[in-house]
């Protein structure tokens, strides 16, 4: 199977302080990868790398690669905002703008330089479609998105990212805000996506990586312990501290 | 002690505890197939019920245990493993019910059997017993060992036949002997359901499917 990233002795300082410890693993394309470990353990550090967040965090230093599509995405000559058309991301609070359900989703196209109405309605629509929020919002696109639930604004980002038409969503902790009945949708529609993109998702949760993702890596101390498909981690780990923590025994 | 240990200690517990009645009985059917008292044919017929209500309580136990805690992993293993063993001990105790009544319909084992149908008891108790031991001790090594035992009880099983069929010819015995054969198959297959429990504990352990049969 095809990966959408290969990451190759990636390192990160925070200053003086290591952060991310020689790190090498890929990641499958239209997959879950889902990112698992104790908190401070370095997987948001980690999923921000994908996407170059960490870029405006002062005193953070990477080494090593970060390949998508064969481009190394640390390469000087890369652009970032390409790259964050490439790989979408949706944080741990839904943070929609202040404006309509429609203009949130347009934001992104009308930044690409799209301005035809109707393109940008038939862009809007898909995204929302895919999002499964189209049938909930479609009689008011217009008003502010701010009126939406926690579970539905969550996927309003979601389809927000979508509408860039990204490669990779990178998701972090996106349900934790949620009430379990808007988990269980993003879930869902975690399982609908991935058909068209790769998804990369960090969560505390074991029953929600046990239940959604297709790979999952457990991080410990700025390293991954063991990276293996979810069914191999949550059945039969090969290293005992991975069992431990999926196991609740950790510490 | 997280809540998930304290837990599935408890359901480990229980299932120790069933195999301890279900030793019991097999003790009892050892002893009524040399004296042929019905009286405690009879007890040994209604503590089977005791056992099968065991099963029931395991079953209830591990379904909580998968309902409120999420096991994975090993701890997963230990509930499946945990049904699995409680039914092969509930079979096991069937069979020493099937002894009880065998003997309230056909009185005592034959004398010129009798002495080889205790070794056939004493070497399932044996065997049954290392089992339990294994399974208490999570003993991987022994799971391995154990079904071994399993072919002394074949191998006497087979000197029965020897013996019956030498009584025959000779005329010493008649054929109403023959259903003693059935009899002791039924411990036998005691000892076929206790290889199970090898199996189950390796399954627990290692994650591994092993077939002794």
């Amino acid at each position: 199977m095809e990966n959408c990233f290969e990451i190759e002795n990636l390192n990160l300082y925070y200053g003086e302080k290591q952060a991310l410890k020689n790190l090498n693993l890929s990641i499958r394309k239209n997959c879950v990868t889902a990112l698992i470990g104790p908190s401070g353990c370095g997987k948001s550090t980690f999923l921000r790398c994908l996407n170059r967040m960490n870029d405006l965090i002062e005193g953070c230093r990477i080494e090593g690669k970060i390949m998508i599509q064969g481009v190394d995405i640390y390469d000087p000559k890369t652009n970032v905002v390409d790259l964050r058309t490439k790989v979408g991301m949706v944080f741990q609070r839904p943070n929609p703008f202040p404006m309509s359900i429609f203009e949130n989703v347009a934001y992104g196209p009308r930044c690409q330089g799209i301005k035809d109405r109707r393109i940008l309605k038939e862009i809007v629509e898909n995204s929302l479609k895919q999002a499964a929020l189209y049938e909930e919002v479609h009689d008011r696109l217009h008003e502010s998105a701010m009126g939406l639930s926690g579970g539905q604004q969550q996927r309003l980002c979601i389809a927000r990212a979508i509408a860039m038409e990204p490669e990779v969503i990178l998701m972090d902790e996106p349900t934790s805000a949620l009430d379990p009945i808007a988990t269980s949708k993003i879930e869902e529609l975690i399982e609908e996506l991935k058909k068209s993109y790769s998804i990369i998702i960090v969560t505390h949760s074991m029953q929600q990586a046990s239940r959604v993702s297709d790979d999952t890596a457990f991080f410990l101390l700025g390293e991954i312990v063991e990276m293996d498909t979810t069914r191999m981690i949550f059945n039969q780990p090969k290293d005992k501290r991975t069992e431990d923590y999926i196991t609740g025994r950790f510490g | 002690m997280v809540k998930l240990d304290e837990t599935l200690s408890l359901f480990q517990d229980l299932i120790q505890e069933m195999a301890r009645k279900v030793r019991s009985m097999h003790c009892l059917a050892m002893q009524i197939m040399e004296s042929g008292d019905k009286e405690k044919a009879l007890q040994l017929i209604q503590l089977d019920e005791f056992v099968n209500r065991y099963e029931e309580e395991i079953n209830d136990r591990a379904q909580d245990v998968l309902a409120l805690l999420s096991p994975v992993a090993t701890d997963l293993r230990i509930v499946i493993a945990g049904i699995k063993t409680a039914s092969d001990l509930e079979r096991i105790a069937d069979y020493a019910k099937n002894i009880a009544r065998y003997v309230i319909k056909n009185g005592p084992v034959a004398p010129c059997i009798r002495p080889i149908a205790q070794q056939i008891g004493e070497s399932f108790l044996a065997m049954f017993d290392h089992t339990i031991e294994a399974y208490q001790a999570r003993d991987v090594k022994k799971a391995f060992q154990i079904p071994e035992e399993d072919e002394v009880i074949n191998r006497l099983l087979e000197e029965v036949h020897a013996i019956l069929k030498e009584a025959l010819k000779n005329q010493k015995i008649d054929d109403s002997i023959i259903p003693t054969v059935g009899l002791l198959r039924n411990l036998e297959r005691a000892g076929d359901h206790t290889k199970n429990i090898c199996e189950h504990l390796i399954y627990q352990e290692k994650g591994q499917h092993i077939d002794f049969d």
